[in-house]
């Protein structure tokens, strides 16, 4: 068990404290101390010390989070076990005991490039033609969940570079970026297929890579360079709402009024694992007439919509769950328009959302293509 | 109690996964290590040390007050142990399944049912999270006025069954005088409620009797508590006293004239170097309060000034408001690793409650204890003097041996000696076993000593209530089940 030696002082300190037990995502909506942060610790804590082995019940367990980092947010002490829950999916995965579904992920992306079991040459089927061009300064990075589940969204990037004016391209063999494989625990095939995605982004010759899927951002701009993948210089990696600010900022987009109010969801990881939180706010207050009303936690204490981190694909029920509660708290700030910046959040409140809610769930790039005049 | 062979614990199984369904019942290893750990350094260090821990047979997830009472029937049909379960935060071992048996999270009983603004009340069920009631609370601008250091894990059903009290107890008064109502499972699984009001001259009190129960009374399912608007403004200022004593004495006037101070937080010169440098970078020598004052403005200026006059009186040095409120907006990080006192040291807090007149002889007789009887062990002692009341004050005496023997069966007696010998002055002294942190497993032993001819009264309402003795056993001092 080496690898958990670098672990040691966090699995020590979490295995006995309950004080994140109140915002932990998973534990909220399962109330179980099994799959507290703490309880996770003691389970780790427990295997190092002989009391019990990796079996599949463990495997479950460490797989039963949403890794929102929102524990670590309240933790006094900056304790971050999602760390140790990673070391641990790694050695579950060495051990061949992951649950099926997990599996199925790694499964998917390695025959069909996405986790979520679309065929492969369907990517962009439901985006439309999509524009590959050689020469272009900026490279669209739509990303699977995008491609896969919420096309609109990649639909509405398109047109709003195409407004701005911008000379953009697609890769026309986009696949995964590598994130859910290194989630779920399978870091090498996560590399293999970084250093793939990489020498794509080289070849296009692009100086600007820009995406919409905060996952696909943070694991391209900092997982790779941790897993040893250099990234090619000269090319600017930024996620979706910082380019959509500047673009505000240099007057290259205008913005029609619209007298609606709206609450953001904070996307984990753009918020918490990035720290962007003023871009996408700012885009919003730049629309005259919206009224930015914040819901009760926002910022680094946004509570997660659920369907980050793979939590849709390996738990779906409890995904949900964890959506109803972040979708109660957005319809408790009376806003109109629910704005995220993330496909999975917003199809975990797609999912929850009736016609009476009378709320709209829109993505920031929909958004600014909708009130583009 | 019988052992459960497995043919007979398949059946079991079967029994109770019918009640709540497959998916709110386990059986694996995993979660019954999970639910083997609360705050205890007891069962903590079991952990650490690599030793096996007493561990429940099946931990159950019922979703109401009617399947919990089909449990008791079946735990009692089999004779089988059930240990209530809230937030596990209990310092005491209140909720190590020590006998196997069933353990009842109550967590997915977390509704919040009304808030009652007329009469200022809130009914929940026993396994809301404190803190998510009092965010709820505070949204109506009520509050419940309850800041257990344990306020992010505990649950209501704990604060009431362990008879815990808050920082801000000294004006808000303890769980136990805040809870109005509660609807409990008894032992042999009849679903029963307290009278509505807690104040009334019909009978004695039934409510009395369950409010601090730890689990072997039943199972509290519904409770209602009495809220509090919301103060207009809370401050805190801070003094330095040249000692112990004088912080005492400065106490005791402010309570003796009825001040209604929300806190009183005084430290012994130790503690006030050790904790108050550390975690608040004061560099101070000397004995340390905290006070807080809250409510409408008009009268808490005039409290403050009583209160300056007497702690000037007293030679007290102010040290402005800024510590104080910096101890405030800090205080739950003293328990967050690494501020926290943690493994491998050996450690417990040690507290009780007496009058004034009690209060010092049982104050340095403690330390003597620690400080003399344990002296091989370099044992350390500190305090401070958290919870005031109009007759007295609890002192919250801690003690710490760093390098404590690595053997678990040594490490475990000489952490039993300890506390035998404090608890047994507590009692010598006019203290009780305990103030807020309750008696689990812990202290359950001294609990015929601490009452003498009353225990057996005690024992025998217990037998009355839960003849199979399935509740909680090897609690508060009643003994294993029948």
């Amino acid at each position: 068990m080496k690898e958990f030696e670098r672990h040691l002082d966090t699995i020590n300190s979490c295995r006995f404290c309950p004080m994140c037990r109140h915002v932990c995502t998973v534990s909220e909506s399962m109330h179980r101390e099994t799959v507290t942060p703490k309880g996770k610790g003691l389970t780790l804590s427990s295997i190092l010390k002989g009391l019990q082995p990796f079996d599949p019940d463990v495997a479950e367990v460490m797989y039963q989070c949403a890794l929102c980092q929102v524990c670590h947010e309240w933790c006094v002490g900056n304790w971050d076990i999602t760390d140790p829950i990673l070391e641990a999916r790694r050695k579950i995965v060495s051990l061949g005991i992951e649950p099926a579904q997990v599996r199925r992920i790694r499964t998917n992306i390695i025959e069909e490039g996405t986790p979520y079991g679309g065929k492969r040459d369907e990517r962009f089927a439901s985006i439309g033609p999509i524009s590959v061009k050689k020469g272009a300064s900026t490279l669209y990075f739509a990303g699977c969940g995008t491609a896969y589940r919420r096309p609109e969204v990649a639909r509405a990037a398109i047109a709003v570079l195409k407004v701005a004016g911008i000379k953009y391209t697609l890769l026309s063999d986009e696949e995964c970026c590598g994130a859910y494989l290194d989630i779920m625990g399978y870091r090498e095939d996560a590399r293999a297929l970084a250093q793939k995605n990489v020498d794509r982004f080289k070849n296009s010759g692009c100086s600007v890579l820009v995406m919409g899927c905060p996952h696909c951002f943070y694991t391209i701009k900092e997982m790779y360079p941790q897993w040893d993948i250099k990234l090619p210089e000269g090319i600017r990696i930024v996620h979706m709402t910082t380019y959509l600010r500047e673009l505000v900022m240099q007057n290259r987009i205008k913005l029609r009024p619209l007298h609606k109010t709206a609450t953001y969801q904070d996307p984990c990881r753009l918020g918490r694992y990035c720290g962007i939180y003023k871009d996408p706010r700012e885009v919003l207050v730049s629309i005259d007439g919206l009224n930015l009303v914040e819901m009760k936690w926002n910022r680094e204490k946004a509570n997660c919509c659920g369907y980050g981190s793979g939590l849709a694909l390996t738990f779906p029920k409890l995904a949900d769950d964890i959506a109803k509660d972040r979708f109660a708290q957005a319809k408790k700030t009376k806003a109109e328009i629910l704005v995220t910046a993330c496909q999975s959040c917003k199809s975990a409140f797609l999912n929850q959302c009736s016609k009476e809610d009378n709320l709209k769930i829109i993505d920031l790039i929909e958004l600014v293509a909708e009130n583009i005049s | 109690m019988p052992t459960l062979n497995k043919l007979i614990y398949d059946l079991i199984y079967t029994e109770l996964a019918d009640i709540v369904g497959p998916e709110y019942i386990t059986r694996r290893r995993v979660d019954k290590l999970a639910y083997a750990v609360d705050y205890s350094w007891v069962s903590q260090m079991w952990i650490d040390r690599g030793q096996e821990p007493p561990t429940a047979d099946f931990i159950l997830f019922p979703r109401n007050a009617q399947e919990i009472s089909e449990i008791i029937k079946v735990a009692n049909t089999h004779r089988l142990p059930v240990v209530p379960w809230g937030g596990a935060s209990g310092s005491q071992g209140g909720v190590i399944p020590l006998y196997g048996g069933i353990i009842i999270d109550l967590k997915q009983l977390n509704r919040l049912i009304e808030i009652d603004e007329e009469s200022l009340t809130v009914t929940a069920e026993a396994g809301i999270i404190g803190q998510k009631l009092e965010w709820e609370l505070n949204e109506r601008g009520l509050t419940l006025a309850h800041y257990p250091a344990s306020e992010y894990a505990a649950t209501l059903g704990g604060y009431i069954a362990a008879r815990g009290s808050g920082t801000l107890s000294t004006k808000y008064g303890k769980a136990e005088d805040m809870v109005m109502w509660i609807k409990l499972v008894s032992p042999t699984g009849e679903i029963i409620e307290t009278l509505p009001v807690p104040n009334h001259a019909s009978g004695p009190g039934l409510l009395d009797l369950f409010v601090g129960s730890e689990g072997t009374l039943g199972v509290i399912v519904e409770i209602k508590m009495r809220v509090d608007p919301l103060p207009e403004e809370r401050h805190f200022q801070s003094f330095l006293f040249e000692d112990l004593n004088k912080g005492i004495e400065a106490g005791r006037r402010i309570m003796a004239q009825r001040l209604n101070p929300c806190v009183i937080r005084l430290y012994d010169e130790v503690d006030t170097k050790k904790y108050v440098k550390k975690v608040l970078n004061l560099d101070v020598t000397g004995s340390y309060m905290v006070i807080g004052v809250d409510g409408f403005k008009e009268f808490t200026g005039v409290i403050w000034k009583k209160i300056f006059e007497i702690c000037n009186g007293l030679g007290g040095q102010h040290l402005g408001s800024e510590a104080g409120q910096k101890w405030w907006d800090h205080r739950y990080d003293f328990y967050f690793p690494p501020f926290a006192k943690a493994l491998p040291k050996l450690y417990g807090t040690i507290e009780t409650v007496t009058t004034f007149k009690n209060i010092k002889p049982l104050y340095y007789a403690t330390k003597e204890i620690i400080e003399k009887q344990y002296a091989d062990y370099r044992a350390s002692f500190f305090a401070h003097f958290s919870h005031w009341y109009p007759w007295g004050v609890m002192v919250y005496a801690q003690f710490m041996v760093d390098e404590p023997p690595q053997d678990p069966e040594q490490a475990l007696d000489l952490h039993n000696h300890i506390w035998a010998d404090v608890a047994k002055c507590f009692i010598a002294h006019g203290g009780v076993l305990n103030e807020h942190h309750g008696i689990g497993l812990k202290l359950g032993w001294l609990m015929p000593k601490q009452y003498g001819p009353a225990w057996p009264k005690l024992v025998q309402i217990k037998n009355a209530l839960d003849p199979n003795g399935i509740m909680n056993p090897g609690k508060l001092g009643f003994g294993p089940p029948k």
